[in-house]
């Protein structure tokens, strides 16, 4: 790595940042608090004006005034019982909402960020923290709560991009929100900006035909002045609503990003972090997407609770920039890029090697589930490998062969590739292999060849796999973990060539859900047929709990597609 | 009267302010102590690994008795020192530390105890435990910063001779490279 002139460096470390943030934070709180009690005036003052007008213009006819009145008394009445709200349960409400769950203790990656999570709270002046995961395949973490109690989430995607050390360092970058109260205060205001909401141009205009309530006082005309009046008003309160997320937000996520650096001491994987989670765009949403997800990816797009990501959801990398101080009012968070500058100074290390480094391809290992290796790595039997009990002709099944009496003597085997596969030579010791084979049995049966499943672990995800026919069984959630985990492996070539996968190239159309004879094994019901995203691949999908079968070979292509 | 009360003002003023930067002393020192023993709960915590870790090893790696009777050494001797003497537990932490990772640089030459899923995640238990006490090694030390700095500042190096306020040491490692944990690839 090359050295820094001594000229070229920004001798800032993370404590000046701190200081400058905390400083700007704040001159601009009594700001904050005039802008909000600016937006909640203006409906009530709107009002009044309104009222005086009326006794001047009979006209205008019964009180609209009045309707602005309400509604500004009905703003401040919500954002009362939201504020109570917030104090109350935030946490509930909050995880609920967004569809974080629990983690997956037998998951290995869910293992590594509950440490990751407990390890960096060791740096922070927090006291308790848990960890949950939201899944979908987006890229993102967010924390919520305060110091006693705090919650660190974080969505599959960005699970499965972050190398050990980047998690810790956005786990502490989240941390730092906790530290300083800006978790607790964002997640309130996010609460109390849900009222604004209500003066969504497009909701209002909508409801006021719906309640008709307009219509029966009398003239239709009336009904749309407010709603003109409205339309008018509501780009006007949703500037000033976003204003005051981002006064509450950017100043903080530089001092969050100092914090961060304070906690892991690793500005260099902050900076990769950022990175990853700026500038990849995840994977189009995944196979039988269920609600939870969904609800994520509103409630996130919504202003009032962007500004508790990570990264902003709609962030898109523009290059380092200067940001004009009219950009500052409606930024939740400095540019991704701008980020990423910054603390690549903290670590003294120039761009281009950064660059270098955070590109370096990564790839998975291959698929080999179906098979079955003894302690010191020896192949005892693989998917596809011709068995004979010892002293018969005939091939039979690894499965019938172990429920036999008398396992006592050894196993031929024809491996695929020997030049004879009708005289097998290998030998293999039948109470070896049944010894492992019950070890790794799991729960439910083969839906294909009624097999017990057998348990694996592919990319930490712990999966079903059939030993007889290579299909595995996968809850979505699993599917989603595999899919933002896997990083372009090669597809084994007697798959042939990945294109003959991709796409719908016309010809016969593909039948989808479609009922086939395999059974769900946990709910008993039938399987249906699902196209991958848009691909020609078809797996199996239970109606009732999303369970997806995939046949032999066909979870190595749909991960490689 | 007046000048009574102004004196008494003054005065009451006085203690009000001592209070609040003899307070403040006190939970920065509290604190320091309760750092120190965030690194206590995590040392015991990877004495208590190394047994399953050693358990678990064994059977793989019948050639190198050596690095893992180091390992077991370095570990006793971590467990059996005076707990009082900073300087003393460092250093038998550090070559804990030291034999710890020759052990995982050795078992890089054994593929198939690293496919076992049992030693994969004692290893990164171990792993998560070295890097705990590091955080915590850490925050004490920055704790001890933010203490020892105090005591030195103006107003507070004026409180400092009424209370029992000296100043602490810092956990030290002797090269700072040698801070990295053994890492873990999936």
């Amino acid at each position: 790595m090359k050295n820094f002139n001594r000229e070229d460096v920004n001798p800032e470390t993370f404590y000046d940042i701190q200081d400058d943030a905390t400083w700007a934070i704040a001159r601009m709180m009594p700001q904050l608090m005039l802008i909000y009690s600016i937006s909640i005036g203006l409906l009530g003052t709107v009002g009044v004006v309104l009222l005086r007008f009326q006794q001047y213009s009979p006209a205008l006819g019964f009180g609209i005034g009045w309707i602005f009145l309400s509604f500004a008394a009905f703003g401040l009445v919500i954002a009362l019982v939201h504020a109570f709200l917030a104090y109350l349960r935030p946490l509930d409400k909050f995880t609920s909402r967004l569809g974080a769950e629990p983690l997956d203790p037998e998951d290995r990656y869910h293992s590594i960020f509950k440490n990751v999570v407990e390890e960096i709270s060791l740096a922070a002046p927090v006291s308790y923290v848990s960890a949950r995961v939201i899944p979908t395949p987006r890229t993102n973490a967010l924390a919520a709560g305060d110091q006693q109690v705090a919650e660190v989430m974080i969505t599959e995607g960005a699970l499965g991009q972050l190398s050990r050390e980047e998690l810790q360092t956005v786990v502490a970058h989240e941390l730092a929100h906790i530290a300083y109260g800006d978790a607790r205060l964002k997640l309130f205001t996010a609460n109390i900006l849900e009222i604004f909401e209500i003066f969504n141009f497009e909701k209002i205009s909508k409801s006021s035909r719906s309640v008709g309530g307009f219509r029966t006082r009398g003239t239709r005309g009336r009904g749309a002045l407010v709603i003109l009046v409205l339309a008018l008003l509501a780009p006007l309160l949703k500037g000033l609503n976003r204003i005051f997320a981002t006064g509450i937000s950017l100043q903080r996520e530089w001092r969050a990003d100092a914090t961060a650096v304070e906690y892991s001491r690793n500005p260099l994987a902050l900076a990769r972090a950022l990175y990853r989670l700026g500038s990849l765009k995840s994977k189009s949403v995944s196979v039988g997407l269920p609600a939870p997800v969904r609800d994520y990816r509103e409630s996130v797009a919504s202003p009032a609770y962007s500004q508790l990501l990570l990264v902003p959801f709609d962030s898109a990398s523009r290059g380092v920039k200067e940001i004009s101080w009219w950009e500052k009012l409606f930024l939740s968070h400095p540019p991704v890029e701008n980020r990423i500058a910054r603390t690549l100074n903290l670590a003294r290390v120039p761009y281009s090697d950064f660059k270098r480094q955070v590109e370096r391809e990564r790839s998975s290992p291959q698929l080999d589930l179906p098979a079955l290796r003894d302690k010191e790595g020896n192949l005892l039997y693989k998917q596809n490998w011709w068995i004979y009990a010892d002293g018969s002709e005939s091939e039979t099944n690894l499965v019938d062969l172990l429920s036999g009496e008398g396992l006592t003597g050894e196993a031929l085997i024809a491996r695929e590739g020997d030049e004879d596969w009708s005289k097998p030579d290998q030998h293999r010791n039948l109470k070896a292999i049944k010894k492992l084979y019950e070890n790794e049995k799991e729960k439910g049966n083969c839906p294909q060849c009624g097999a017990p499943f057998c348990r694996r672990f592919y990319l930490g995800v712990p999966i079903k796999v059939c030993l007889l026919c290579g299909g595995v069984a996968l809850s979505w959630r699993k599917v989603i973990r595999l899919e933002t985990r896997h990083r372009d492996g090669k597809l084994p070539e007697r798959l042939g060539n990945i294109e003959d996968y991709t796409g719908y190239h016309g010809g016969e159309p593909i039948p989808e859900d479609e009922m086939i004879g395999a059974e769900c094994p946990d709910c008993e019901i039938p399987f249906r047929t699902k196209r991958y995203h848009a691909t020609k691949l078809i797996v199996d999908q239970c109606p009732n709990c999303n369970l997806t079968w995939f046949e032999e070979d066909e979870l190595a292509i749909a991960l490689n597609l | 009267m007046i000048y009574g009360g102004m004196i008494l003002t003054v005065l009451i003023l006085l203690i009000v302010v001592f209070a609040y930067l003899y307070n403040r002393l006190v939970s920065l020192k509290n604190r320091v102590d309760n750092a120190w023993s965030q690194i206590e709960v995590q040392l015991k915590r990877r004495h208590d690994l190394i047994p399953n870790l050693v358990e678990t090893v064994r059977g793989y790696m019948e050639h190198e008795r050596e690095t893992l009777e180091a390992v077991i050494k370095a570990r006793q001797q971590a467990v059996d020192i005076d707990q009082d003497n900073l300087a003393d537990q460092a250093e038998s932490e550090n070559f804990l530390s030291d034999t710890l990772r020759s052990l995982f640089a050795v078992t890089e030459d054994y593929p198939n105890l690293k496919a076992n899923e049992n030693f994969k995640e004692l290893q990164e238990e171990l792993t998560s435990t070295e890097n705990r006490i590091s955080f915590a090694r850490q925050h004490y030390n920055d704790s001890v910063m933010r203490y020892n700095e105090t005591q030195e500042l103006i107003p507070y190096n004026f409180i400092v001779s009424f209370g029992d306020f000296a100043p602490r040491e810092y956990f030290e490692i002797d090269d700072p490279t040698e801070k990295e944990a053994p890492s873990v690839e999936f």
